[in-house]
């Protein structure tokens, strides 16, 4: 496949200053469902790819411009800072795409580029209803037949899994007894033959993840991201980028929503130690992911201590949407209002915070016995 | 670089040795001055986090001063921070200083006029009338506290520009030292719980010590992030930020190694004894995380923005 060379934009700071008017039509609205959040992330890659500016970061084998995680990481800074939200398949995509690119290049040549060019929504089908903390339990299984290989399960809290083109599926390719040595990553079709997706709504309101599941659904070779039986080690380098890059995308967006609440007429009542502290945890974690995104650019494995990153961002969620919520004052629990609705549906969202992509208290452990090295054992 | 960095290590913690104060001479005998010429950053790392993580009382911020104020060595500045000291002072007034700590009986005091986290103002002092030193136990005997009072004639206010750049590294290096002592207690404590046994296990395979523990570790690191973070900028709110956090991990770590440590922890001879009581010097020593994110809280409501950075050495134009 070739890919249409696009001009860049050597002055990626220049581009945003001379863009303004152009990037207002992508600016969130209020009162916008999760479904147009989803279109409207979409076009905005796709304006912003016409122009060079997304593709900073990956490889130009996969429409990408060259260069490393700080460019990319670069890119949401300066989206954030022009209004903008960061598109919901950028989540995804770094979860995955570093995946891709390190276990399955041939996946990433063809789908990277469709994200970035807002052509596609991707998911991570990991947890199952018995599988979440304890995910090396999972019990959704692949076995090899003639026309390839055949997986059947059941998924759940999978994030826009019921609006998303492909999922990183975890199943069990050997035995249960194997634990996490039994598992490989597929590349799974969500049109294929054999997936159904079921949305579920969240404590926000919206129909943020879904259940999804598979029913025999056939995939072939060039579906398996690394090898077969490696699925763990792909997950684990996986969760560099998930703890890693997803705070840095987080930390930038709670940087502006701690801005628009200062501008709240009610910011007036709200403690200025609570506003400072959540200001700090907010500091601390942008630092700390600054300084694992370095690495990551350096082709360094960064090992459990990214848990610590992914502790901060928990608390700095939490501690910033807090802010938010006394910056409202009574207006949190009892208006109809877009902008309250907004604040609500972020509070909750920040709670998960503390839950999705490995409990804080997995992280704690995780610390405990691979960082400082007490030994492993009683609960 | 890194490698540089470990030998700095090595070799102040061989000159800190078994000593429990440092004192200036021993410093610029050592060269530390130098190094600080070179590289502040890691001049102030390496000493205040060694320091911190022995307990060890260093004239540090003496000398860190003396060199920010004035390039000859012959004298001595020494820092006393003494909240609404140099209020309704003129130019050339007398200041009153009352029991402001102090590391050694000096010609010139740089008296720092700080409330909470913010610095109102400072000024070279000269000794008056009724002038005394006193020495004290106080919380800690090791860290050979001084306390001031008296009367003292300003020499010389501070600019303002001179005054926020002497306080930021001030602050800095005690963030640093403050990070060492909370690692410090780490270290005893991880130490302790993976050889004191319990239940017939180690207590620190237990969660309830692994979480408080591995609390701290993140505390630490948080810490230390902000402090690289505080460097590379001159922004008074980063620094503000760094002196937060330094002062969370060293309060979370004083809770949490002492319980995991149980009746060991409360043991004199215990080597956590010691780096507790250093802990309580260093967390009266400058402002509380309270104090610092209140003055951040201030700083963004006056302002009323929040900046969104932008990641630093971006590869940009490479590709
Ligand atoms: C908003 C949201 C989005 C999500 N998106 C996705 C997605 O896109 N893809 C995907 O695969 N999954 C997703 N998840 C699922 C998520 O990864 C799991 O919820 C998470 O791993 C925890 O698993 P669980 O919910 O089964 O909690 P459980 O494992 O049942 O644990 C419940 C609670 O028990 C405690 N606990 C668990 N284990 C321990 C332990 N070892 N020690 C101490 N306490 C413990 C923790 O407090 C934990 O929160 C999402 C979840 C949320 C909330």
């Amino acid at each position: 496949m070739t890919v249409r060379a696009v001009e860049r934009p050597a002055d990626l700071r220049g581009w945003f200053g001379d863009h303004v008017e152009e990037l207002r039509a992508f600016v969130p609205v209020d009162g916008e469902s999760l479904d147009d959040r989803v279109a409207r992330g979409a076009a905005m890659l796709g304006f912003l790819h016409g122009a060079g500016v997304m593709g900073r970061g990956w490889p130009e084998a996969w429409g990408g411009a060259g260069g490393t995680a700080i460019d990319r990481a670069l890119v949401y800074d300066l989206l954030v800072r022009s209004g903008l939200d960061l598109p919901e398949s950028l989540a995804p995509l770094e979860v995955l795409g570093s995946a891709l690119s390190a276990y399955a290049p041939e996946l990433a040549a063809t789908h990277v580029p469709r994200v970035l060019r807002g052509q596609e929504l991707w998911c991570q089908g990991f947890s199952e209803p018995d599988a979440g903390s304890d995910l090396a339990s999972l019990r959704t299984r692949a076995h090899r037949s003639a026309e390839g290989w055949v997986l059947t399960g059941q998924k759940v809290w999978t994030s826009l899994g019921h609006l998303a083109d492909y999922c990183g599926v975890l199943a069990r390719t050997g035995t249960t007894d194997e634990r996490h040595r039994g598992l490989t990553l597929f590349w799974v079709d969500m049109r294929a033959d054999g997936v159904g997706a079921r949305p579920l709504q969240t404590l926000t309101g919206e129909d943020e993840f879904a259940e999804v599941f598979l029913d025999e659904v056939v995939v072939d070779d060039s579906c398996v991201i690394g090898e077969v039986g490696q699925g763990w080690a792909v997950a684990m380098h996986l969760l560099q980028y998930e703890r890693g890059m997803w705070a840095w995308q987080r930390q930038a967006m709670l940087h502006q929503a701690l801005e628009i609440a200062m501008a709240h007429d009610e910011m007036d009542e709200v403690p200025v130690d609570a506003i400072g502290h959540a200001f700090c945890v907010l500091s601390s974690v942008r630092a700390r992911s600054a300084r694992t995104i370095e690495r990551l650019s350096r082709g360094e494995i960064v090992g459990p201590e990214v848990s610590i990153d992914k502790i901060l961002l928990g608390r700095a969620e939490q501690a910033v949407n807090d802010v938010v919520r006394l910056a409202l004052g009574r207006d949190f629990a009892t208006s109809d209002a877009a902008a309250a609705e907004r604040a609500r549906g972020a509070w909750f969202y920040s709670r998960a915070a503390s839950i999705y992509g490995g409990a804080v208290e997995v992280q704690l452990d995780l610390v405990a016995q691979r960082v400082i090295g007490l030994p492993r054992g009683t609960r | 670089m890194e490698d540089m960095e470990q030998d700095l290590r090595d070799s102040l913690r061989a000159l800190m040795g078994s000593r429990s104060f440092l004192d200036a001479e021993t410093l610029f005998d050592s060269g530390w001055d130098e190094v600080l010429e070179e590289s502040p950053r890691l001049a102030v790392r390496t000493l205040f986090e060694e320091a911190g993580r022995g307990a060890v009382a260093t004239a540090g911020l003496d000398v860190l001063i003396s060199l920010a104020l004035a390039p000859e060595r012959e004298v001595l500045r020494v820092l006393a921070v003494q909240s609404r000291s140099l209020e309704g002072v003129d130019e050339d007034g007398v200041v009153m200083v009352e029991r402001a700590v102090v590391t050694t009986d000096p010609d010139v005091v740089v008296i720092v006029d700080r409330r909470g986290a913010d610095v109102v103002g400072a000024a070279e002092v000269e000794p008056g009338t009724g002038w005394t030193v006193e020495q004290v136990a106080g919380a800690d005997t090791d860290s050979r506290l001084r306390l001031l009072s008296g009367r003292g004639r300003i020499r010389r206010r501070l600019s303002a520009p001179e005054t926020e750049a002497m306080d930021r590294m001030v602050l800095l290096a005690l963030s640093h030292e403050r990070c060492g002592a909370a690692r410090g207690l780490l270290d005893v404590a991880v130490g302790h719980v993976r050889e004191r046994h319990q239940f017939g296990v180690p207590i620190g395979s237990l969660q309830a010590v692994q979480h408080r523990l591995a609390g701290v570790e993140v505390a630490v690191e948080a810490a230390l992030s902000s402090l690289d973070a505080a460097w590379d900028t001159d922004d008074e709110v980063a620094t503000l930020v760094a002196v937060a956090a330094s002062a969370r991990a060293l309060s979370e770590a004083v809770r949490d190694c002492l319980q995991v440590c149980g009746g060991m922890g409360f043991t004199d001879e215990f080597p956590l004894a010691r780096l507790m009581r250093r802990a309580v010097v260093l967390e009266g020593s400058g402002p509380s995380t309270r104090d610092a994110e209140t003055a951040i809280g201030r700083r963004l409501v006056e302002s009323g923005v929040v900046r969104i950075g932008e990641i630093d050495r971006p590869t940009e134009g490479q590709a």
